[in-house]
């Protein structure tokens, strides 16, 4: 993990690797707490992503002390008025677009992963996460929610259980529990975060392209479907891409 | 206020109304307990003065069974309207529809001795608390399954280890451990409680998609609230927020 502070002109960097792109959240002395700017720049970059058919798997990762603090306090109450606020969501929708990355996305998480950060990891497909790392969603005590799906992601990975204990009471796991839970898939030394999450990615991207963009839609999508119209699309994807 | 077998009361001010079955008969859950669960909800329901909701027993274990809600008032429907969260204290044992009552509850805190246990098809009838709906919900399906095929105990360990109890204490901290608990749940702003419970038990029956929207509006309605004005003024000055449940 590059965990010098990078002069933060730039709120989010983008790097190509051959097939891999590595999108790094760029404000390490806010902890990557995300602020107009950064959404903005970050939507940029996944549309730039999203759009780019060379680039297979994605890393997303925080440089500094943490991965992300999530939204930017010191911005709220700022915002324009609520239907202002809805509207701008929809009209630059960044989450959705993480989420439906047609890529496979890797989140590689350490330090503070917190409200809005932790929805980022969990809206990616895969997580590696530093044995350091702790993740709360605090935003009940906040007077809010959680905003950026962690109500509908949390649920869906780890049972309604723990989601609501977690959403509720804003309790912090570390990577360990979160490991235990199933939303981290690999836990590494803080040190080692970023190249455990190459090396992940540079793995991922040996199986054909249509395959994992075919298999992801299936896996995320599948929750919806009944499991009838789950299988008839397994069918006819297979069907096309082999 | 004392409901025959069920006590409810608001506890002085935080926020929390404890529901509190006295221990007789093992809290078979008869007519009288679920009339008092019935008319407890009916008080709670729209009391803004009540954050968070608790649910334990004064005896020995939780909750042993009873008649199912079907022959008696709706106590599990009744209960599972509340829009305010609700902790489940559990001590000793929740068999069949204690066991059911506990699925019902958002967060479950359990002794070290307590032990779960959903015995209705070895006895030759369905469960109809809600217990293979809510069940595969909060563990997955086969696991569920596993326990109400097989009717076997779940102990504590093993039920925080499924991820159906969240938060384990001791025998004799059980009871101090989910007053706790429930009141530090209260000092959260109600509203927000409630919306994320909303989003998380409303949106598990929808699409993603669907989910996500239903979050978002309930998020943006939240910015009309004091309580998130005070919440985010609270942060950055560094100070406990007072929540109004406004």
């Amino acid at each position: 993990m590059r965990m010098d502070a990078t002069p933060s002109a730039e709120p989010v960097l983008y790097d190509k690797r051959g097939c891999i792109a590595e999108v790094a959240l760029n404000r390490p002395e806010r902890l990557n707490a995300y602020d107009t700017g950064m959404r903005d720049s970050l939507y940029e970059t996944l549309t730039a992503v999203r759009d780019d058919p060379d680039v297979h798997v994605m890393i997303l990762f925080g440089n500094g002390p943490a991965f992300s603090t999530g939204g930017d306090l010191a911005e709220f109450g700022t915002a324009p008025s609520p239907t202002a606020a809805r509207a701008i969501r929809w009209q630059r929708d960044v989450w959705g677009t993480l989420w439906n990355l047609p890529q496979i996305t890797v989140a590689a998480v350490h330090g503070h992963v917190v409200g809005g950060g932790m929805e980022m990891m969990l809206l990616c497909d895969q997580c590696v996460a530093a044995v350091g790392t702790s993740m709360s969603l605090p935003e009940s005590g906040l007077g809010m929610i959680p905003g950026v799906a962690g109500t509908q992601t949390l649920p869906r990975a780890v049972g309604t259980g723990w989601a609501l204990d977690l959403v509720l009471s804003g309790r912090t796991i570390d990577a360990r529990q979160a490991r235990d839970l199933g939303i981290v898939q690999h836990l590494t030394a803080d040190s080692e975060v970023l190249r455990t999450a190459r090396r992940l990615a540079a793995r991922i991207a040996r199986i054909s392209p249509p395959l994992l963009r075919s298999s992801k839609r299936l896996v995320n999508d599948g929750l919806d479907y009944e499991i009838a119209a789950g299988l008839r699309r397994e069918r006819q994807l297979a069907r096309i891409d082999t | 206020m004392k409901i025959g077998p069920v006590q409810w009361k608001k506890r002085g001010g935080g926020g929390v109304a404890a529901i509190t079955f006295t221990g007789d008969a093992g809290n078979r859950i008869d007519a009288p307990i679920a009339q008092g669960l019935c008319q407890a909800v009916e008080e709670i329901l729209f009391d803004p003065a009540v954050a968070v909701v608790s649910i334990s027993s004064n005896g020995s274990d939780f909750c042993l069974g009873g008649a199912p809600p079907g022959d008696l008032p709706d106590w599990a429907s009744a209960l599972a309207s509340l829009k305010q969260p609700i902790v489940a204290v559990i001590q000793g044992a929740a068999v069949d529809e204690g066991a059911e009552l506990a699925l019902i509850a958002d967060i479950r805190i359990a002794s070290r001795s307590a032990r779960f246990r959903w015995s209705h098809l070895c006895n030759g009838r369905i469960p109809s608390a809600g217990a293979t709906q809510r069940l595969p919900r909060i563990v997955g399906r086969a696991r569920a399954l596993d326990l109400l095929l097989s009717g076997r105990w779940l102990e504590a360990a093993e039920a925080e280890r499924i991820g159906l109890v969240t938060r384990r204490a001791p025998p004799h901290r059980i009871r101090a451990e989910g007053s706790a608990l429930a009141r530090s749940l209260a000092r959260k702003a109600p509203l927000a409680l409630g919306y994320a419970k909303e989003a998380v038990v409303a949106g598990a029956d929808m699409t993603l998609a669907q989910g996500i929207r239903l979050e978002q509006d309930l998020y943006v309605l939240l910015q009309t609230s004091e309580d998130r004005a005070e919440g985010v003024r609270s942060f950055l000055e560094r100070r406990p927020a007072k929540f109004r449940g406004k």
